[in-house]
Protein backbone atom coordinates (compact mmCIF):
# COMPACT_ATOMS: atom_id res chain seq x y z
CA UNK A 1 0.00 0.00 0.00
CA UNK A 2 2.87 2.45 0.82
CA UNK A 3 4.19 1.85 -2.89
CA UNK A 4 1.00 2.88 -4.14
CA UNK A 5 1.20 5.64 -2.38
CA UNK A 6 4.28 6.92 -3.46
CA UNK A 7 3.62 6.12 -7.10
CA UNK A 8 0.23 8.39 -6.30
CA UNK A 9 2.00 11.20 -5.38
CA UNK A 10 5.13 10.97 -8.23
CA UNK A 11 2.06 10.63 -11.08
CA UNK A 12 -0.21 13.31 -9.64
CA UNK A 13 3.05 15.60 -8.98
CA UNK A 14 4.50 14.64 -12.59
CA UNK A 15 0.79 14.76 -14.47
CA UNK A 16 0.28 18.75 -13.01
CA UNK A 17 3.39 19.22 -15.04
CA UNK A 18 2.55 17.24 -18.02
CA UNK A 19 -0.73 18.15 -18.69
CA UNK A 20 0.48 21.75 -18.97
CA UNK A 21 2.53 20.25 -22.20
CA UNK A 22 -0.69 18.27 -23.50
CA UNK A 23 -2.90 20.52 -23.85
CA UNK A 24 -2.82 23.01 -25.76
CA UNK A 25 -1.82 26.80 -24.08
CA UNK A 26 -4.73 28.95 -24.17
CA UNK A 27 -6.12 26.70 -21.97
CA UNK A 28 -5.89 25.85 -18.32
CA UNK A 29 -5.18 22.11 -17.16
CA UNK A 30 -7.31 20.37 -14.71
CA UNK A 31 -6.47 20.89 -11.17
CA UNK A 32 -5.07 17.55 -9.79
CA UNK A 33 -3.87 19.26 -6.06
CA UNK A 34 -7.74 20.83 -5.64
CA UNK A 35 -8.45 16.94 -6.46
CA UNK A 36 -6.72 15.20 -4.29
CA UNK A 37 -7.18 17.33 -1.29
CA UNK A 38 -11.04 17.02 -1.57
CA UNK A 39 -10.24 13.23 -1.50
CA UNK A 40 -8.52 14.04 1.52
CA UNK A 41 -11.50 15.82 2.64
CA UNK A 42 -13.34 12.77 2.21
CA UNK A 43 -11.15 10.38 3.82
CA UNK A 44 -10.22 12.31 7.26
CA UNK A 45 -11.64 15.14 9.68
CA UNK A 46 -12.13 18.24 7.69
CA UNK A 47 -9.42 19.79 10.24
CA UNK A 48 -6.92 17.67 8.99
CA UNK A 49 -8.02 18.06 5.41
CA UNK A 50 -7.79 21.57 5.56
CA UNK A 51 -4.30 20.95 6.76
CA UNK A 52 -3.54 18.87 3.31
CA UNK A 53 -4.98 21.09 1.21
CA UNK A 54 -3.24 23.80 2.28
CA UNK A 55 0.15 21.92 2.50
CA UNK A 56 -0.33 20.68 -1.33
CA UNK A 57 -1.33 24.60 -1.88
CA UNK A 58 2.04 25.32 -0.27
CA UNK A 59 3.67 22.80 -2.47
CA UNK A 60 2.21 23.83 -5.44
CA UNK A 61 3.36 27.76 -5.42
CA UNK A 62 6.77 26.57 -4.41
CA UNK A 63 6.82 24.10 -7.26
CA UNK A 64 5.62 26.74 -9.52
CA UNK A 65 7.81 29.42 -7.94
CA UNK A 66 4.44 32.14 -7.43
CA UNK A 67 3.23 33.66 -4.63
CA UNK A 68 3.75 31.73 -1.42
CA UNK A 69 0.12 31.34 0.21
CA UNK A 70 -1.83 32.07 -3.69
CA UNK A 71 -2.48 28.17 -4.25
CA UNK A 72 -2.65 27.53 -1.01
CA UNK A 73 -4.92 29.98 0.15
CA UNK A 74 -7.62 28.71 -2.98
CA UNK A 75 -7.10 24.93 -2.24
CA UNK A 76 -7.92 25.94 1.20
CA UNK A 77 -10.98 27.41 0.66
CA UNK A 78 -12.09 24.54 -1.76
CA UNK A 79 -11.67 21.89 1.05
CA UNK A 80 -13.44 24.39 3.22
CA UNK A 81 -16.67 24.94 1.43
CA UNK A 82 -16.29 20.82 0.64
CA UNK A 83 -17.12 20.60 3.76
CA UNK A 84 -20.60 22.63 3.74
CA UNK A 85 -21.75 20.72 0.54
CA UNK A 86 -20.23 17.26 1.57
CA UNK A 87 -23.21 17.76 4.99
CA UNK A 88 -25.38 18.39 2.17
CA UNK A 89 -25.22 15.12 0.30
CA UNK A 90 -26.06 11.74 1.66
CA UNK A 91 -24.51 9.45 -0.37
CA UNK A 92 -20.82 8.91 -1.87
CA UNK A 93 -22.21 8.97 -5.90
CA UNK A 94 -20.31 10.81 -9.35
CA UNK A 95 -22.54 13.11 -8.96
CA UNK A 96 -22.34 14.28 -5.54
CA UNK A 97 -18.42 14.66 -6.36
CA UNK A 98 -18.43 16.44 -9.22
CA UNK A 99 -20.97 18.95 -7.52
CA UNK A 100 -18.59 19.03 -4.17
CA UNK A 101 -15.61 19.44 -6.89
CA UNK A 102 -17.21 22.55 -8.71
CA UNK A 103 -18.49 24.39 -5.53
CA UNK A 104 -14.53 23.62 -4.68
CA UNK A 105 -13.42 25.55 -7.97
CA UNK A 106 -15.80 28.09 -7.34
CA UNK A 107 -14.64 29.09 -3.98
CA UNK A 108 -10.79 28.76 -4.95
CA UNK A 109 -11.13 31.33 -7.59
CA UNK A 110 -13.52 33.64 -5.56
CA UNK A 111 -10.19 33.39 -3.04
CA UNK A 112 -7.94 34.20 -6.05
CA UNK A 113 -9.80 37.03 -7.02
CA UNK A 114 -9.51 38.11 -3.89
CA UNK A 115 -6.33 38.00 -3.54
CA UNK A 116 -5.63 39.15 -6.62
CA UNK A 117 -7.05 42.37 -5.27
CA UNK A 118 -5.64 41.94 -1.72
CA UNK A 119 -1.70 41.49 -3.46
CA UNK A 120 -2.70 44.25 -6.01
CA UNK A 121 -0.22 42.75 -9.10
CA UNK A 122 -3.11 42.38 -11.44
CA UNK A 123 -2.52 38.60 -12.17
CA UNK A 124 -5.77 38.01 -12.65
CA UNK A 125 -8.05 39.60 -15.65
CA UNK A 126 -11.22 39.10 -17.67
CA UNK A 127 -9.34 37.32 -20.51
CA UNK A 128 -7.82 34.77 -17.23
CA UNK A 129 -11.18 33.65 -16.21
CA UNK A 130 -12.16 33.16 -19.59
CA UNK A 131 -9.54 30.91 -20.75
CA UNK A 132 -8.55 30.36 -17.24
CA UNK A 133 -11.55 29.49 -15.35
CA UNK A 134 -13.68 27.60 -17.51
CA UNK A 135 -11.61 25.16 -19.08
CA UNK A 136 -9.96 24.01 -15.28
CA UNK A 137 -13.70 23.69 -14.23
CA UNK A 138 -14.47 21.45 -17.28
CA UNK A 139 -11.15 19.46 -17.12
CA UNK A 140 -11.26 19.22 -13.42
CA UNK A 141 -14.12 18.09 -13.49
CA UNK A 142 -13.44 15.47 -16.62
CA UNK A 143 -10.37 13.70 -14.98
CA UNK A 144 -12.22 14.29 -11.04
CA UNK A 145 -13.34 10.47 -11.19
CA UNK A 146 -10.20 9.18 -13.07
CA UNK A 147 -7.99 10.39 -10.79
CA UNK A 148 -10.76 9.86 -7.57
CA UNK A 149 -10.90 5.88 -9.19
CA UNK A 150 -6.93 6.25 -8.65
CA UNK A 151 -6.61 7.65 -5.19
CA UNK A 152 -8.71 5.03 -4.07
CA UNK A 153 -6.42 2.51 -5.39
CA UNK A 154 -3.37 3.91 -3.99
CA UNK A 155 -5.35 4.78 -0.58
CA UNK A 156 -7.72 1.70 -0.76
CA UNK A 157 -11.77 2.85 -0.84
CA UNK A 158 -13.47 4.74 2.09
CA UNK A 159 -16.45 4.21 3.69
CA UNK A 160 -19.32 6.89 3.28
CA UNK A 161 -20.15 10.69 3.81
CA UNK A 162 -17.38 11.98 6.65
CA UNK A 163 -20.18 13.19 8.79
CA UNK A 164 -18.81 11.73 11.58
CA UNK A 165 -15.15 12.40 10.84
CA UNK A 166 -15.33 15.62 12.31
CA UNK B 1 -18.33 21.71 11.45
CA UNK B 2 -16.95 23.15 14.87
CA UNK B 3 -15.41 26.23 16.20
CA UNK B 4 -11.32 24.56 15.59
CA UNK B 5 -11.99 24.10 12.18
CA UNK B 6 -13.37 27.56 11.29
CA UNK B 7 -10.71 29.23 13.18
CA UNK B 8 -7.66 27.13 11.51
CA UNK B 9 -9.21 28.41 7.83
CA UNK B 10 -9.14 31.78 9.32
CA UNK B 11 -5.63 31.24 10.44
CA UNK B 12 -4.42 30.18 7.30
CA UNK B 13 -6.04 32.62 4.54
CA UNK B 14 -4.81 35.26 7.04
CA UNK B 15 -1.43 33.78 6.77
CA UNK B 16 -2.00 33.36 2.77
CA UNK B 17 -2.71 37.08 2.90
CA UNK B 18 0.50 37.77 4.86
CA UNK B 19 2.56 36.03 2.49
CA UNK B 20 0.76 36.28 -0.87
CA UNK B 21 1.45 40.35 0.23
CA UNK B 22 4.76 40.48 1.54
CA UNK B 23 6.67 37.00 1.64
CA UNK B 24 9.04 36.89 -1.48
CA UNK B 25 8.17 34.30 -3.92
CA UNK B 26 9.54 30.85 -3.67
CA UNK B 27 12.90 30.32 -4.87
CA UNK B 28 13.38 28.50 -8.18
CA UNK B 29 15.62 26.08 -5.61
CA UNK B 30 12.66 25.01 -3.93
CA UNK B 31 11.30 23.73 -7.48
CA UNK B 32 14.23 22.32 -8.80
CA UNK B 33 13.77 18.86 -6.57
CA UNK B 34 11.06 17.97 -8.29
CA UNK B 35 12.80 18.83 -11.71
CA UNK B 36 13.87 15.57 -12.64
CA UNK B 37 10.29 13.62 -12.28
CA UNK B 38 9.27 16.58 -14.41
CA UNK B 39 11.25 15.96 -17.10
CA UNK B 40 10.89 12.67 -17.55
CA UNK B 41 6.95 13.26 -17.73
CA UNK B 42 7.35 16.34 -20.07
CA UNK B 43 9.33 13.92 -22.25
CA UNK B 44 6.48 11.68 -22.16
CA UNK B 45 3.95 13.62 -23.22
CA UNK B 46 6.09 15.69 -25.46
CA UNK B 47 6.59 12.55 -27.29
CA UNK B 48 2.55 11.74 -26.76
CA UNK B 49 1.62 15.09 -28.21
CA UNK B 50 4.52 14.95 -31.20
CA UNK B 51 2.95 11.59 -31.96
CA UNK B 52 -0.74 12.90 -31.62
CA UNK B 53 0.51 15.96 -33.79
CA UNK B 54 1.73 13.92 -36.47
CA UNK B 55 -1.00 11.34 -36.63
CA UNK B 56 -2.97 14.45 -37.32
CA UNK B 57 -0.81 15.87 -39.97
CA UNK B 58 -0.82 12.84 -41.75
CA UNK B 59 -4.11 12.29 -41.79
CA UNK B 60 -4.84 16.27 -42.84
CA UNK B 61 -2.32 15.39 -45.55
CA UNK B 62 -3.46 12.74 -46.66
CA UNK B 63 -6.94 13.93 -46.89
CA UNK B 64 -5.45 17.61 -48.52
CA UNK B 65 -3.21 15.07 -50.60
CA UNK B 66 -6.17 13.38 -51.89
CA UNK B 67 -8.01 16.43 -52.36
CA UNK B 68 -5.19 18.16 -55.07
CA UNK B 69 -5.00 14.60 -56.83
CA UNK B 70 -8.62 15.35 -57.82
CA UNK B 71 -8.14 18.87 -58.29
CA UNK B 72 -5.22 18.20 -60.02
CA UNK B 73 -7.23 15.39 -62.26
CA UNK B 74 -10.17 17.76 -63.09
CA UNK B 75 -7.30 20.77 -64.34
CA UNK B 76 -5.70 18.30 -66.59
CA UNK B 77 -8.93 17.28 -68.01
CA UNK B 78 -10.18 20.89 -68.56
CA UNK B 79 -6.61 21.95 -69.95
CA UNK B 80 -6.91 19.15 -72.00
CA UNK B 81 -10.41 19.95 -73.65
CA UNK B 82 -9.12 23.52 -74.23
CA UNK B 83 -6.12 22.70 -76.10
CA UNK B 84 -8.49 20.50 -77.75
CA UNK B 85 -11.36 23.23 -78.28
CA UNK B 86 -8.24 25.77 -79.74
CA UNK B 87 -7.23 23.36 -82.04
CA UNK B 88 -10.24 22.65 -83.41
CA UNK B 89 -10.97 26.57 -83.88
CA UNK B 90 -7.17 26.88 -85.59
CA UNK B 91 -8.02 24.05 -88.07
CA UNK B 92 -10.97 25.39 -88.42
CA UNK B 93 -9.79 29.04 -89.22
CA UNK B 94 -6.83 27.15 -91.22
CA UNK B 95 -9.56 25.73 -93.46
CA UNK B 96 -11.29 29.05 -94.05
CA UNK B 97 -8.42 30.69 -95.10
CA UNK B 98 -6.81 27.81 -97.48
CA UNK B 99 -10.00 25.44 -98.22
CA UNK B 100 -13.23 26.87 -98.39
CA UNK B 101 -14.87 29.53 -96.42
CA UNK B 102 -18.07 26.96 -95.94
CA UNK B 103 -16.70 25.43 -92.99
CA UNK B 104 -19.71 23.78 -91.60
CA UNK B 105 -19.01 21.68 -88.61
CA UNK B 106 -16.45 19.66 -87.02
CA UNK B 107 -17.34 16.08 -86.35
CA UNK B 108 -15.38 13.32 -83.81
CA UNK B 109 -13.95 10.05 -85.56
CA UNK B 110 -15.94 7.19 -83.49
CA UNK B 111 -15.48 4.55 -85.84
CA UNK B 112 -12.71 3.39 -88.60
CA UNK B 113 -13.66 0.78 -91.52
CA UNK B 114 -10.74 -0.16 -93.53
CA UNK B 115 -11.02 -4.09 -95.18
CA UNK B 116 -10.13 -4.96 -98.77
CA UNK B 117 -12.76 -3.61 -100.03
CA UNK B 118 -14.06 -0.42 -98.28
CA UNK B 119 -12.19 2.88 -96.54
CA UNK B 120 -15.02 4.03 -94.74
CA UNK B 121 -15.24 6.31 -91.27
CA UNK B 122 -17.87 6.87 -88.91
CA UNK B 123 -18.07 10.34 -87.60
CA UNK B 124 -20.07 11.56 -84.49
CA UNK B 125 -22.69 14.12 -86.31
CA UNK B 126 -25.76 13.05 -88.22
CA UNK B 127 -29.00 14.60 -90.02
CA UNK B 128 -29.86 16.27 -86.59
CA UNK B 129 -26.99 17.85 -86.68
CA UNK B 130 -27.46 19.08 -90.23
CA UNK B 131 -25.18 16.87 -92.05
CA UNK B 132 -25.99 15.68 -95.67
CA UNK B 133 -25.28 13.44 -98.32
CA UNK B 134 -22.29 14.22 -100.57
CA UNK B 135 -21.03 16.70 -98.10
CA UNK B 136 -17.01 17.09 -98.52
CA UNK B 137 -15.15 15.77 -95.18
CA UNK B 138 -11.83 17.66 -95.05
CA UNK B 139 -9.10 18.20 -92.74
CA UNK B 140 -5.92 21.38 -92.71
CA UNK B 141 -3.48 18.60 -94.37
CA UNK B 142 -6.29 18.04 -96.72
CA UNK B 143 -9.08 16.15 -98.05
CA UNK B 144 -10.49 13.15 -96.69
CA UNK B 145 -13.35 12.08 -98.38
CA UNK B 146 -17.51 12.62 -98.32
CA UNK B 147 -20.69 11.73 -96.73
CA UNK B 148 -21.83 8.85 -98.42
CA UNK B 149 -24.55 7.76 -95.74
CA UNK B 150 -26.44 9.74 -92.76
CA UNK B 151 -28.32 8.59 -89.72
CA UNK B 152 -29.75 10.86 -87.13
CA UNK B 153 -26.66 11.22 -84.92
CA UNK B 154 -23.81 10.10 -87.12
CA UNK B 155 -22.59 9.39 -90.68
CA UNK B 156 -20.46 7.24 -93.01
CA UNK B 157 -17.99 9.55 -94.73
CA UNK B 158 -16.56 7.47 -97.99
CA UNK B 159 -12.38 8.23 -97.69
CA UNK B 160 -10.50 9.35 -101.03
CA UNK B 161 -9.06 5.80 -101.02
CA UNK B 162 -12.48 3.78 -100.74
CA UNK B 163 -12.32 2.12 -104.82
CA UNK B 164 -16.17 3.62 -104.91
CA UNK B 165 -14.63 6.89 -104.49
CA UNK B 166 -14.24 9.28 -107.35
CA UNK B 167 -12.46 12.90 -107.58
CA UNK B 168 -11.73 15.47 -110.25
CA UNK B 169 -7.83 16.35 -109.67
CA UNK B 170 -5.57 18.58 -111.48
CA UNK B 171 -1.85 18.89 -110.77
CA UNK B 172 -1.31 22.27 -108.45
CA UNK B 173 1.03 23.80 -111.41
CA UNK B 174 -1.42 22.83 -114.46
CA UNK B 175 -5.22 23.15 -115.97
CA UNK B 176 -5.51 19.76 -117.02
CA UNK B 177 -8.07 17.65 -114.91
CA UNK B 178 -8.61 13.77 -114.44
CA UNK B 179 -10.97 11.68 -112.11
CA UNK B 180 -8.69 9.79 -109.59
CA UNK B 181 -9.93 6.84 -107.48
CA UNK B 182 -9.12 4.95 -104.73
CA UNK B 183 -6.84 1.98 -105.12
CA UNK B 184 -6.72 -0.82 -102.53
CA UNK B 185 -6.74 1.89 -99.33
CA UNK B 186 -3.34 2.85 -100.18
CA UNK B 187 -3.44 5.54 -103.31
CA UNK B 188 -5.27 7.51 -105.06
CA UNK B 189 -5.13 6.69 -108.84
CA UNK B 190 -6.06 8.95 -111.72
CA UNK B 191 -6.05 7.73 -115.32
CA UNK B 192 -5.91 9.47 -119.00
CA UNK B 193 -4.41 12.62 -117.51
CA UNK B 194 -3.08 14.56 -120.21
CA UNK B 195 -0.13 16.46 -119.35
CA UNK B 196 3.04 14.49 -119.89
CA UNK B 197 5.07 17.56 -117.88
CA UNK B 198 3.26 16.07 -114.36
CA UNK B 199 6.04 14.48 -112.57
CA UNK B 200 6.18 12.86 -109.17
CA UNK B 201 6.57 15.13 -105.75
CA UNK B 202 4.20 17.61 -107.48
CA UNK B 203 1.22 18.31 -105.49
CA UNK B 204 -2.14 17.44 -106.67
CA UNK B 205 -5.83 19.25 -105.88
CA UNK B 206 -9.55 18.65 -106.01
CA UNK B 207 -10.79 20.02 -109.08
CA UNK B 208 -14.42 20.59 -109.83
CA UNK B 209 -14.15 20.78 -113.40
CA UNK B 210 -14.04 16.71 -113.38
CA UNK B 211 -17.74 16.52 -111.43
CA UNK B 212 -18.33 15.90 -108.12
CA UNK B 213 -19.14 18.73 -105.49
CA UNK B 214 -15.52 19.22 -103.78
CA UNK B 215 -14.22 22.62 -103.59
CA UNK B 216 -10.37 22.96 -104.15
CA UNK B 217 -8.47 21.16 -101.68
CA UNK B 218 -4.88 19.67 -101.32
CA UNK B 219 -4.71 15.93 -101.73
CA UNK B 220 -2.01 14.75 -102.11
CA UNK B 221 1.75 14.18 -103.95
CA UNK B 222 2.19 12.20 -107.28
CA UNK B 223 4.18 9.24 -106.47
CA UNK B 224 4.21 7.67 -109.54
CA UNK B 225 3.70 8.60 -113.19
CA UNK B 226 3.79 6.26 -115.98
CA UNK B 227 1.74 6.27 -119.67
CA UNK B 228 -1.35 4.52 -119.38
CA UNK B 229 -2.07 1.33 -121.52
CA UNK B 230 -4.40 0.16 -124.06
CA UNK B 231 -5.90 2.65 -126.86
CA UNK B 232 -6.02 5.58 -124.05
CA UNK B 233 -3.89 8.56 -124.09
CA UNK B 234 -1.94 10.48 -121.63
CA UNK B 235 -0.58 9.28 -118.32
CA UNK B 236 -1.55 7.43 -115.05
CA UNK B 237 -1.18 9.43 -111.83
CA UNK B 238 -0.18 7.73 -108.40
CA UNK B 239 -1.49 10.12 -105.56
CA UNK B 240 -0.31 9.92 -101.83
CA UNK B 241 -2.77 11.59 -100.05
CA UNK B 242 -1.45 13.94 -97.08
CA UNK B 243 -4.44 12.97 -94.34
CA UNK B 244 -3.24 10.01 -92.80
CA UNK B 245 -7.17 8.10 -92.81
CA UNK B 246 -5.93 5.95 -89.49
CA UNK B 247 -4.76 8.69 -87.51
CA UNK B 248 -7.70 10.67 -87.90
CA UNK B 249 -9.50 12.21 -84.46
CA UNK B 250 -11.39 15.24 -86.39
CA UNK B 251 -12.42 15.95 -89.32
CA UNK B 252 -14.29 19.23 -90.90
CA UNK B 253 -17.34 19.01 -92.96
CA UNK B 254 -18.01 21.56 -95.94
CA UNK B 255 -21.08 22.91 -96.67
CA UNK B 256 -22.79 21.78 -100.24
CA UNK B 257 -22.65 24.58 -102.84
Amino acid sequence: MIARRIIFILVILGLQGAMGILIPVFLSPPDLFLLVALFAAARVPLFLALCIGYSLGLLQDILGAGLIGFHAAGILAGVFTSGFVRRGLSAETSFNHATTAFVALIAKWLVFIALNYWTRQGILSFETLLYRFLPEIALTLLVGPIIFSFANWAFGRGNSNNDGLL
Amino acid sequence: MNSRVGLLFSALLVLSLISTRFAPKAPLALSSTVTPLWTVFSVVSLNLRHFLEALILERDLRTENTALKNKVGELELRAYQLDLEVKKLEELADIKRTQSPSVFKAAQVIAFNFDALNAELRINKGSADGVQLKMAVTTPQGLVGNVMQVDQHSAIVRTILDPEFRVGVKVAKFNNVAVARGVAGRVLRAENYKNPKAKNGDVVWSSNSAGGVFPSVRLGTIISVSQSRGDTLGQTLEINPFVDMTALEQVYLLRLP
